[in-house]
Order: structure tokens, then C-alpha cells, then sequence
């Protein structure tokens, strides 16, 4: 599938670390270590839930001239929607109604907020971008007037370099 | 006490940790978060150590990383702030990232170990690439050491030696952007392939074409002065493309769809003239080495040295007596170069003594005892085993293999594999293509014993120690093609692993298998594509279900998977 389809025509790929900065893994801990499962499961059945949507929405542009692509992620679509339903019947069971409910809301909330901040990155750039242009201006005329030289060549390696430094 | 080397931030962390006394740890951070090639500091690495190894202040000697925080940052900044107001983008985002990089690293560690700041080292980047080339070799000071790769610390080409006493010199150094590395991923991101990932595509594809595009890559790389054509890139201005305009102009559009026949000879003829190109940069590279030092023999080290076609390439031009490039010559092995620096600074005269090349944990250190009867129903745990496997190997069944101690490099040599007879054609093409998916010009790679290398390979004496870890390619002959034809790649080369040692299973399994009248395995790492390779006994298993491989060579058996 990934061959099929190329954004831009260049290898369409999922890099896993954007999910890191959306907030969906944590550096040090996977969600499923952290949560509880009862909890876990709401998660799970509420993003799921959401992930259709949105692949759902993908799919309507691919449906005229990508065919094949668009009958596989009608695919996971289903899967999706069986883990959806399934990790909210376990929840269903597990908590009480009224906490349940009280829960997934809570889940839905963090979510659109989730979605928000990651399409906003872009778009609040604006206000740090003059700040971090006028810092990158000092630092050109700092580089100007100082002429750093390198070492082509280096008599004691080991004794020219300075363990603890960070430079 | 231990030294810990760690590598990270940039490309596939790892950690290594060592006592210098047969303890040796090598680990990476995608095998415990399953992202393959994670970059993230290696939280769960160390975790995993602190635990299995009860790290504290106390028995640490000191924690390495691999090359000097800020000046790595800082080099690659330098260079674009030339011109601000043209790279104004890469500037903004360089410097967005400062504070995602290594320069909190003591921060970091200090989360998870309480450490005294005066046991936070940091080497250099090419110097750990160099101080882990010394983990192959005796007699440090026969070598000249080579280090070129895409960009460390500014640098991108180093020469050092080292005298007996562990005095180390630098003789010479070429810096960013004049890299021979970033050509070559350039032109992996060109004809559309990941760059990190890609360049091995690139190398294999390769082989299919002409390098009729010589003259024209050679104005935008001088092989000569290891200089680069900045005007054919972008990786100083854009954060997200490394090719400019003009390079689009030279070749045509890029990210064409290879699977068509116009477009795959196209992007070969590309590839393969890229290649050349590389191999005539390290040619010049490897005599202006011989006219610093006066070295003959040459360790190389860095990314640029996992291009196995050069090095094979390069052995036919008789400019070097040996040429030996490690196990992992790229970042992640860097890890044991820092801890090998950490060592020698603490020591001053002497360096990390290494035994073999599996400096991986071993299996049992890795898991739960539970877990094999969990997930896995004995099928054989009798002195026969290796007979039974043999035999499955021999009606074309595919295996998996978990014994030993891990592999450091990218490559999986037997240890953590999957093996299939090679003289069955049917089952080796179901690996590659069903099982593995990889692409169909990508051939699998054979593992045989040392004592039958001479009747189906030849290669030059001069490279033949890169065998032990399939640091080379080498030629096949005659009597391979009759019996073996599917491991062979388009250009008659084969990616081989050679097995010495005589209580390795591998070598029990390939010395059974020859009374079948078969010499070759094939091996290919285990995981499926895009995934990293196998970690714990959960991974294994898993992966066998996704796979359908059914049965498993262990360090004490032979195992078949549970249905859950
Ligand atoms: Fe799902
Ligand atoms: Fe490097």
C-alpha cells in the first residue's frame, strides 16, 4: 500500500516519531504501562472511534483515482470499528454506567484538544517566528566578527580534548 | 564497575555498557519501543540496565556519549548562518530543535541514575567512530583509521592513527557540507527512497544499471578534493528537501514510480553512477590515507562504510593490504567506541578488550523464564535437535533462530534469524518476497561454513575478514550458480556470512546439513520489513504468527509456537 499511494509522488511514509510530539506515546512509557485497562480501553474505543472519522474523510479523495488504496483502508476501516466496539463493551462492563459516560467524554475532549494543538503548531508559528529570526540575526553578526578556525590536523587527540566539555 | 557508551538523539539510539571483564551489554532503543531506528533518548535502555544490572552511582565509572553536544549543533548552524536571510528556514528550524537535542543529556541520565556530574564524559564524534573500529583488530598501531560518513560535529571525512601507547593523531579532516555521505542520500532522497533507510535500495539497484551519468555527478561531487557543488542542494536551507532545482533540472522529475521498466532503468543508471562515484571518493580518500600515514592496512568506520558494494568494489583495485570495517560502522555502534573513550581516558594507555562480535545481551538475560512454556510448546529438547531441524530445513520448512548473545550491527549473523535452505528455490523466494517483503532486487543472503567458502565464492584476501559479519559482497563462481541460483544478485555478487565458530549452533546446522548434500543457508535478519528485529520471546513470538514460520531453534531446543 505504501508503494500505491505517494503523497507528492514520494514514498509515503509513517514516521513514528511524529506521534511522540502529538502526544500519543510518551518518551518513557507506553500508554498501555501507564493506564489502567479499564481506562485504557476507553481510549482506545474513543480515538478509534475518531481515527475512522478522519480516515473516512482521507479516503473520499483517494476513492476516484486510487481504487485499490481505497478498498484497503476500507479494510482497516472495519478492524478499526471492531476495536472500537470491543474495547467500549469491555469498558461498558468494567466501570458504571454514569463513570463510563463521565470518561469517554473526558477522552473525546482530550482529543479534540489533542487534534488542535497539532494543526496549530504551524499556525501560531508566526508569533515566535520575529523572535527566533532577530535571535538567528545576532547570532550571524556575532559569527561575523568572530573568525572561528578548525583543526585539520590533531598532534594528541586524546589529550587535546576536553572530556567534560560540551564543545 | 561499568562504562556506559551511549549514542542517541540522531540515529537509532543504542547503549552499551561494559565491565571490561567478559560483561558486555550492546543494546538499542527500537528494540524495546518498537519504532524501528528510534532516535529518542534511550529511556527504556537504560532502564532495562539499571535494572538487570543494579546501576547506581557507585558501580559506574563513568557514562560516555558519543560526540560533543552543543558542537554538533552548533557546526551544522554555523555553516547556513552565512546567509540568513536565504536559509532563514533551516535556521528556524535548527534552532526550534535545540533543545530536543544532546545538550540536556545529563539532564536526561540524571532522571534515572543519581550520577555525579565528574563521570558525565563526552568523546568526539569521529573519534568514537574510530575508537570502535579497534573492537576488530589486534595490533592497533599496523592500521590507518577512516572515518567518513554524512556529518558528525562538522566533520565529515577524518584520518587518524594510533600508536602502541594509544597516543592518537589526527592527520586529516574535511568538513561540512563537503560530505560524500550527504551526496549519496541525496540521491537516495531523489529517486524517492527514505534517506537512512534507503541508501542499501540504492546500493542494490545499482547493479541494474550503467553509471552513464558519471560526468555529470562528478561536476556536482569533485572526487578529487572531496568537494561538494552546493548549488545542486538544499539540505542548508530546507528542513525537508536536500536537492535543489538544478538537480531536478540535470535528471528530470524526481520520486518516479520504479515499477515501471522505463523508470527502474532510468533511477538504476542513476544509482549505479552515484555509486561509482562513491567508490571513486573513497579510492581517493583511502591513497590520500596511505600518503599521510604510510599504512597499508585500513580500518573504516562510519555510515558511508555499510555500503558493502564498495568495499567489495574497492578490494579489486589493489590500494590497500586489509581493509576491515566493523559490525556497525554507522551511529549506532558508536555507542562501544564511547565507552571504549571512556576507558582509555580513565586508563590513558589502554583501551576495552573484545572478545567476539556478539556484544549483545544473551537470550537469557533478556527474558522471563515463564515465557518460553508460555507462548512456545517444546518440540524437541534432546541432544538430536539440531538432526530434526536440519531435516525441516532440508523439506524446505522455514526456521527462526533466537540462541546466543545479540548482534551490534544492523545485520543479523545467526544468531536472532530465519533460515531456509538455499538450494530450495521456492522456499527462498516465499521468504523474500511473502514473508520478509522486501523488493525483488534485493536477493536474501547466504551463510555457509568457512572451510566451503573457497568452493562456491572467491574474493580478495584482502577484505576476506568483513566476511564474518557480511561487511562485504564477494563473487560467486560457477558451482553456486548451478545449484544455488536464487541468493545470487543481478551483478553475480552475494552478501555472505562465513561461520568459524565451532559451538555455534549456526555451525552445528550448516556441518548436519552438509550430510544432506546441502552447503547453504540462507539468512535474513528477523522481522518483518519496516519493523526492527526481534527482541524478547514476545517479540518472537509475534512476529512467527505474522510471519506463519512455525518453528523456532532455541539455546536448548527446538520449539514450535502455541496457538493463544
Ligand atoms: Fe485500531
Ligand atoms: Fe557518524
Amino acid at each position: 500500500m505504501i508503494l500505491e499511494y505517494k503523497i507528492n509522488k514520494k514514498e509515503l511514509s509513517f514516521i513514528p516519531n511524529h506521534i511522540y510530539n502529538k502526544g500519543y506515546i510518551y518518551k518513557d512509557h507506553f500508554i498501555f504501562e501507564k493506564k489502567k485497562l479499564n481506562d485504557f480501553a476507553i481510549f482506545i474505543g474513543a480515538n478509534e472511534e475518531i481515527a475512522e472519522k478522519k480516515l473516512i474523510a482521507f479516503t473520499d479523495h483517494l476513492k476516484a483515482h486510487k481504487p485499490l488504496v481505497h478498498k484497503q483502508i476500507q479494510d482497516i476501516l472495519k478492524d478499526e470499528e471492531k476495536h472500537a466496539e470491543y474495547s467500549l463493551r469491555f469498558a461498558k462492563k468494567n466501570h458504571g454506567l454514569f463513570s463510563y459516560k463521565i470518561k469517554l467524554a473526558k477522552e473525546k475532549i482530550l482529543s479534540f484538544f489533542r487534534h488542535i494543538y497539532a494543526n496549530s503548531l504551524n499556525k501560531f508559528s508566526f508569533i515566535f517566528k520575529p523572535i527566533l529570526i532577530s535571535i538567528i540575526i545576532l547570532i550571524s553578526f556575532v559569527v561575523y566578527f568572530l573568525n572561528l578556525k578548525k583543526n585539520i590536523t590533531d598532534d594528541n587527540v586524546m589529550k587535546n580534548i576536553d572530556p567534560n566539555s560540551i564543545t | 564497575m561499568y562504562y556506559i557508551g551511549i549514542s542517541a538523539y540522531y540515529h537509532e539510539s543504542s547503549v552499551f555498557l561494559t565491565d571490561n571483564n567478559g560483561t558486555d551489554c550492546f543494546i538499542k532503543e527500537e528494540s524495546f519501543s518498537r519504532i524501528k531506528g528510534d532516535k529518542n533518548f534511550p529511556q527504556r535502555c537504560l532502564k532495562f540496565l539499571i535494572k538487570k544490572f543494579d546501576l547506581k552511582n557507585d558501580n559506574i565509572k563513568s557514562i560516555c556519549f558519543y560526540e560533543k553536544p552543543f558542537k554538533s549543533w552548533w557546526e551544522i548552524f554555523k555553516y547556513s548562518i552565512k546567509n540568513p536571510f536565504e536559509n532563514r528556514d533551516f535556521l528556524i528550524h535548527h534552532l526550534k530543535n535545540f533543545n530536543e537535542g544532546s545538550i540536556f543529556f545529563y539532564t536526561d541520565i540524571n532522571k534515572l541514575i543519581n550520577i555525579s556530574r565528574n563521570k558525565i564524559v563526552y568523546s568526539s564524534h569521529h573519534l568514537s567512530h574510530c575508537l570502535y573500529g579497534l573492537s576488530v583488530i589486534k595490533d592497533v598501531s599496523d592500521y590507518v583509521y577512516i572515518t567518513c560518513d554524512g556529518v558528525g560535529e562538522g566533520e565529515t571525512m577524518s584520518v587518524y592513527t594510533i600508536d602502541n601507547n594509544f597516543k592518537i593523531k589526527k592527520l586529516w579532516t574535511n568538513f561540512y557540507p563537503d560530505s560524500i555521505g550527504l551526496f549519496y542520500s541525496t540521491i537516495t532522497e531523489y529517486l524517492g527512497f527514505e534517506i537512512n533507510e534507503g541508501e542499501f535500495k540504492v546500493m542494490s539497484l545499482s547493479s541494474f544499471g550503467k553509471p552513464i551519468y558519471e560526468k555529470e555527478l562528478k561536476e556536482i561531487f569533485d572526487i578529487n578534493n572531496f568537494k561538494i557543488n552546493m548549488d545542486y542542494f538544499e539540505f542548508h536551507k530546507n528542513p525537508s528537501k536536500s536537492f535543489s532545482k538544478k538537480l531536478y533540472d540535470l535528471f528530470g522529475e524526481p520520486y518516479l514510480d520504479i515499477r515501471e521498466e522505463k523508470n527502474f532503468n532510468k533511477y538504476a543508471d542513476i544509482a549505479s553512477s552515484a555509486q561509482l562515484i562513491l567508490e571513486h571518493t573513497m579510492k581517493n580518500l583511502i591513497k590520500k590515507a596511505y600518503d599521510l600515514s604510510g599504512k597499508r592496512k585500513i580500518v573504516l568506520t562510519g555510515g558511508v562504510a555499510l555500503n558493502c558494494k564498495m568495499i567489495h568494489n574497492l578490494s579489486k583495485q589493489s590500494i590497500f593490504e586489509e581493509l576491515i570495517v566493523p559490525p556497525s560502522p554507522g551511529d549506532s555502534g558508536s555507542a562501544v567506541g564511547a565507552a571504549n573513550f571512556a576507558f582509555l581516558e580513565k586508563s590513558k594507555n589502554k583501551t576495552l578488550n573484545f572478545n567476539n562480535i556478539y556484544l549483545g545481551p544473551e537470550k537469557k538475560l533478556i527474558n522471563k523464564k515463564e515465557n518460553k512454556d508460555n507462548f512456545f510448546l517444546k518440540v524437541n529438547l534432546t541432544n538430536d535437535y539440531i538432526i530434526e531441524a536440519t531435516n525441516k530445513l532440508i523439506n524446505g520448512e522455514v526456521i527462526a533462530t533466537y540462541y546466543g548473545s545479540n548482534e551490534v550491527g544492523p545485520r543479523s549473523l545467526g544468531n536472532t534469524s530465519i533460515l531456509c535452505n538455499a538450494a530450495n528455490h521456492e522456499s527462498v523466494i516465499n521468504l523474500n518476497l511473502n514473508l520478509k517483503k522486501r523488493q525483488h532486487f534485493q536477493p536474501l543472503a547466504p551463510i555457509l561454513l568457512e572451510e566451503d567458502f573457497e568452493k562456491y565464492f572467491s574474493i580478495n584476501k584482502s577484505i576476506i575478514k568483513n566476511l564474518e559479519w557480511m561487511g562485504t559482497l564477494c563473487d560467486a563462481k560457477q558451482t553456486l550458480y548451478n545449484k544455488y541460483n536464487s541468493i545470487i544478485h543481478v551483478d553475480g555478487t552475494c552478501r555472505t556470512q562465513i561461520i568459524k565458530d565451532k559451538n555455534s549452533i549456526t555451525y552445528k546446522i550448516l556441518k548436519n546439513m552438509k550430510n544432506y548434500g546441502s552447503d547453504i543457508l540462507v539468512n535474513t535478519s528477523f522481522n518483518i520489513s519496516k519493523d526492527p528485529v526481534v527482541f524478547d520471546l514476545f517479540d518472537v513470538y509475534v512476529n512467527m504468527k505474522r510471519m506463519k514460520i512455525e518453528f523456532i531453534l532455541m539455546d536448548d531446543g527446538l520449539y514450535q509456537t502455541k496457538n493463544l
